[in-house]
C-alpha cells in the first residue's frame, strides 16, 4: 500500500505537468469552440455554429486541403529520402558512419528562416540554380517557376525535415538483425525482396513515426509557404491566426483548430492503413 | 468622434480604481461563462474612452520615471533618440513588438495586457478600437508638444474628442505608393495599370489586407465604412485581378523590398516610399509614384490604453515622440513623414525630404475625409471588418 502511494506521489509532478500544459489548454480550446464569440469577447450561449462554419465554408476547406497537400507531399518525400540516407549510413557508410550521423544531427541546428531564405537565393530568378543552368547553356532565360510555387515549398521543407525521418529510421535499422537479411539471401531472396520482406517491415514503425512527425509540422506550418509559396502559399494556420488575433473570434478559431486536428488524424489513419496494406507495417502494430 | 458624446464620465480615486480592478479580476472567470448571455442580446452602449483621474492629481502625485511598457512596432520605440531622456528620467523601457496592428487589441483585451503603458494605432482603427475600450483620454496640456503639429493633426477626430481632449498622439504619416523598378519598366501612373497583362508574374502584393482594401476601395470610389456586400464583391474582383498578375503575396513591406531588389517583382501593390531608399542601399533603382486614381494616406499614432499603470511616464513619452529629435528620427530612420512642420526644414537629406509632399498633403487631408475600417460586426447589407478579412482569405485561397 505504502509502495503504491509512493508511486502516485512520484508521478504527481508529471500528472500536474501534463494536466497543466496539455489537457487544460486543449480543454479550454474545446470549450471555446462551442461558445459564441466575436470582437474579442466570448461567452454563452453554446453553439455548434463554429463547427458548422469550419466544416462547410469553401474557403476553409480549400485552405485545409492546401495544408494537407503540402504536408503529405513533404512527409512522403522526406520519408523516402530520409530512409535512403539512413540506410546508407547504417549499411554502407563504413568508417564514415559516425561522421555522416554527426552531420545529419548538426544540420538540424541550422536556423529555420535562414534555410528558407537560402532556398530563395538558390531558386530565385537570378539565383544560383538558374545561373548555373544558364552558364551551362541548358536554358536561355531564367526559369520563373522554381521559386514561389508549391514545389519550392516542398523542396525547402524536405531539406529541413529529412534529418528527422533519417534519424528515426536509422535507430530502427540499427536493430535489424544482419543475420536475418543474410538468411533471406541464403534462401534465395534477391536484395530487393529481402529488403521488402525483412528490413522494411522491421523499420515500418519508424517510417510511420517520421512520416507523422513531418506531416504534423509541415501541414501546420504557414511561414514557409508565405515566404516561398507564392500565390498558392496560404495555409489554414493563417486563418486560425486571423480569427484569434485580427478578429478576436476565439470560438471559430478554436473550432477551426479542432477541425484541422480531426482532418490531420484522418490523414494519418489513412496513411497507417495504407502502410499496413503495403506490408510496411506489420500486423499488430 | 461622435461616439463620445453623452458618455457619463465620473472620476474615480486611485484606491477605488484598484479596488474595482481587483473585483473585476476576481469575477473574470465567472464573467466569461455567464456575462455573455451574451452576444445574442443587444449590447449595451460601450463607454468609448476610459475616464482617468484629472491631470492635476496624477501629475502632482507621481513623477516621470520607472518602468514603461511599450507594445508596438519594432523601431517605434526609437531607442537611440530616446536614450538620453530615458537616462535623465530613470525610465526603464520594456519593449514588446507586434507583428500586425491586430496584435494590440488581442493583447490589451486579455489578461496578458496588464501593465501595458503605450500602444500605437493606424488611424482607420480609431472607431473600432474606441468601441473596444482601447484608449484613455488626456488633455493637450499634458502633452504640450501637440500644439507644434500641423493643424490637421491637432484637430482631427482620429485623435481628439469633441470635448477637446485627446486619446491619440499622431507620430507619423505616409502615403501608399506603387514602388517600381525604374530600370526595368516605365513609370506606371495609376493603380489600375497594374491590372495590365504586361505585369503578369511581375507584381508583388503585400499581406496588409486593411491597406489593400482601403486602397482598392478608393480606386473604385467606394466608401469604406458604409461598404455594402456588392461593393465588397467589386473590391474582391479587383484584388483577384491583381492577384492574377502577382508573383507572390509578400508577408511584409521588408519582403516587398527584397522582391524588388532581387528582380522577382517589378512593381508593388501597395508600397511605401521607404522601399526606394532601402533598394538604393543595395544599388538597385526603385522609384515610387502616388497613383492619380487613388491617393491614400496612412497615419500612425500613440495612445495610452486603460491597462497603463505608469501614466505620467506614458504621457511624457507621448510628448517626447513629438520632439524634434524623435521626429527627425522618424524621418531619417523610419523614412516616414513628420507631423511637425518646423521639422521639415531640419531634414538635411534632400532625397528623404522629397519622399513626401509636405506642402500639399494638408490641403488634401482637409479636402478628403480619411477612410475608416468598418465596425467589427454589422447587420443587414453593410459589411463588417470580419467580412473584409474573410474576403481577403478568399482572395488568397482562390
Amino acid at each position: 500500500m505504502r509502495h503504491q502511494s509512493g508511486g502516485y506521489l512520484l508521478s504527481a509532478p508529471l500528472v500536474v505537468l501534463v494536466a497543466g500544459l496539455l489537457i487544460l489548454p486543449i480543454g479550454t480550446f474545446l470549450v471555446y469552440s462551442f461558445l459564441t464569440s466575436g470582437s474579442y469577447q466570448i461567452g454563452l450561449p453554446l453553439t455548434l455554429g463554429n463547427y458548422l462554419k469550419a466544416f462547410t465554408d469553401a474557403t476553409y476547406q480549400q485552405l485545409i486541403l492546401n495544408s494537407v497537400h503540402i504536408g503529405v507531399l513533404t512527409a512522403f518525400v522526406s520519408s523516402i529520402l530520409g530512409y535512403y540516407l539512413a540506410y546508407y549510413i547504417s549499411f554502407r557508410a563504413g568508417r564514415s558512419k559516425n561522421l555522416l550521423l554527426a552531420l545529419t544531427v548538426v544540420s538540424i541546428l541550422g536556423g529555420y528562416l535562414v534555410r528558407i531564405y537560402a532556398w530563395r537565393i538558390i531558386l530565385g530568378t537570378s539565383g544560383v540554380l538558374n545561373g548555373a543552368l544558364i552558364n551551362l547553356g541548358l536554358i536561355a532565360e531564367p526559369l520563373g517557376f522554381l521559386l514561389f510555387s508549391r514545389t519550392a515549398v516542398v523542396v525547402a521543407l524536405v531539406n529541413i525535415y529529412i534529418p528527422f525521418t533519417a534519424l528515426s529510421v536509422y535507430a530502427a535499422l540499427e536493430n535489424v538483425g544482419r543475420d536475418q537479411i543474410e538468411a533471406a539471401r541464403d534462401l534465395g531472396a534477391g536484395p530487393l525482396y529481402a529488403f521488402w520482406k525483412v528490413t522494411l517491415p522491421q523499420t515500418g514503425r519508424a517510417v510511420f513515426t517520421g512520416f507523422l512527425f513531418v506531416f504534423l509540422l509541415t501541414a501546420a506550418d504557414y511561414v514557409t509557404p508565405q515566404l516561398i509559396g507564392g500565390k498558392t502559399g496560404t495555409m489554414i494556420g493563417v486563418v486560425v491566426y486571423d480569427q484569434f488575433v485580427r478578429l478576436g473570434n476565439q470560438g471559430l478559431g478554436a473550432a477551426l483548430s479542432f477541425s484541422i486536428v480531426l482532418t490531420f488524424a484522418a490523414v494519418l489513419a489513412s496513411s497507417w492503413l495504407a502502410m499496413r496494406a503495403l506490408g510496411i507495417l506489420r500486423q499488430g502494430v | 468622434m461622435g461616439d463620445n458624446n453623452g458618455v457619463f464620465v465620473r472620476y474615480v480615486s486611485r484606491r477605488e480604481f484598484l479596488r474595482k480592478l481587483g473585483l473585476a479580476a476576481a469575477s473574470l472567470p465567472a464573467a466569461h461563462m455567464l456575462a455573455d448571455h451574451s452576444l445574442a442580446q443587444t449590447p449595451e452602449p460601450v463607454p468609448t474612452v476610459t475616464p482617468v483621474p484629472p491631470p492635476e492629481l496624477t501629475a502632482q502625485a507621481q513623477a516621470v520615471g520607472g518602468q514603461l511598457d511599450f507594445y508596438s512596432w519594432e523601431g517605434y520605440d526609437f531607442l537611440d533618440a530616446t536614450k538620453k531622456w530615458r537616462e535623465e528620467h530613470g525610465v526603464d523601457l520594456k519593449s514588446a513588438y507586434i507583428a500586425s496592428s491586430d496584435d494590440t487589441p488581442a493583447k490589451i483585451l486579455s489578461p496578458a495586457g496588464k501593465g501595458v503603458d503605450v500602444i500605437t494605432y493606424f488611424y482607420a482603427y480609431y472607431q473600432t478600437w474606441t468601441e473596444l475600450g482601447m484608449f484613455t483620454e488626456f488633455s493637450a496640456e499634458e502633452v504640450p508638444n501637440i500644439k507644434t503639429m500641423y493643424p490637421f493633426f491637432q484637430q482631427g477626430e482620429y485623435w481628439r474628442t469633441p470635448r477637446g481632449s485627446y486619446f491619440g498622439v499622431p507620430l507619423t504619416w505616409l502615403t501608399y505608393v506603387i514602388n517600381y523598378r525604374s530600370d526595368l519598366i516605365e513609370r506606371p501612373s495609376k493603380w489600375s495599370d497594374l491590372l495590365d497583362a504586361k505585369f503578369k508574374n511581375k507584381l508583388a502584393i503585400v499581406e496588409d489586407p486593411g491597406a489593400n482594401i482601403i486602397v482598392a476601395a478608393t480606386i473604385l470610389g467606394i466608401k469604406t465604412d458604409t461598404m455594402t456586400r456588392k461593393e465588397l464583391e467589386e473590391i474582391k474582383k479587383f484584388l483577384l485581378g491583381l492577384k492574377a498578375n502577382a508573383k507572390t503575396i509578400a508577408p511584409s513591406y521588408g519582403d516587398l523590398s527584397n522582391l524588388l531588389v532581387s528582380g522577382e517583382a517589378v512593381a508593388t501593390f501597395v508600397g511605401w516610399a521607404a522601399l526606394n531608399v532601402w533598394a538604393a542601399k543595395d544599388g538597385v533603382p526603385v522609384d515610387s509614384v502616388e497613383p492619380e486614381d487613388g491617393i491614400v494616406i496612412s497615419i500612425d499614432s500613440y495612445a495610452i490604453p486603460p491597462t497603463c499603470d505608469n501614466r505620467p511616464t506614458a504621457l511624457a513619452w507621448c510628448n517626447l515622440m513629438l520632439s524634434p529629435e524623435v521626429q527627425l528620427s522618424v524621418v531619417n530612420d523610419l523614412l516616414t513623414a513628420t507631423v511637425r512642420p518646423d521639422v521639415v526644414p531640419m531634414i538635411q537629406d534632400e532625397k528623404v525630404r522629397n519622399l513626401y509632399a509636405y506642402d500639399t498633403f494638408e490641403a488634401f487631408l482637409q479636402e478628403h475625409k480619411l477612410n475608416m475600417f468598418p465596425p467589427m460586426e454589422t447587420t443587414g447589407d453593410r459589411v463588417s471588418y470580419a467580412d473584409w478579412m474573410k474576403m481577403w482569405e478568399e482572395v488568397k485561397a482562390e
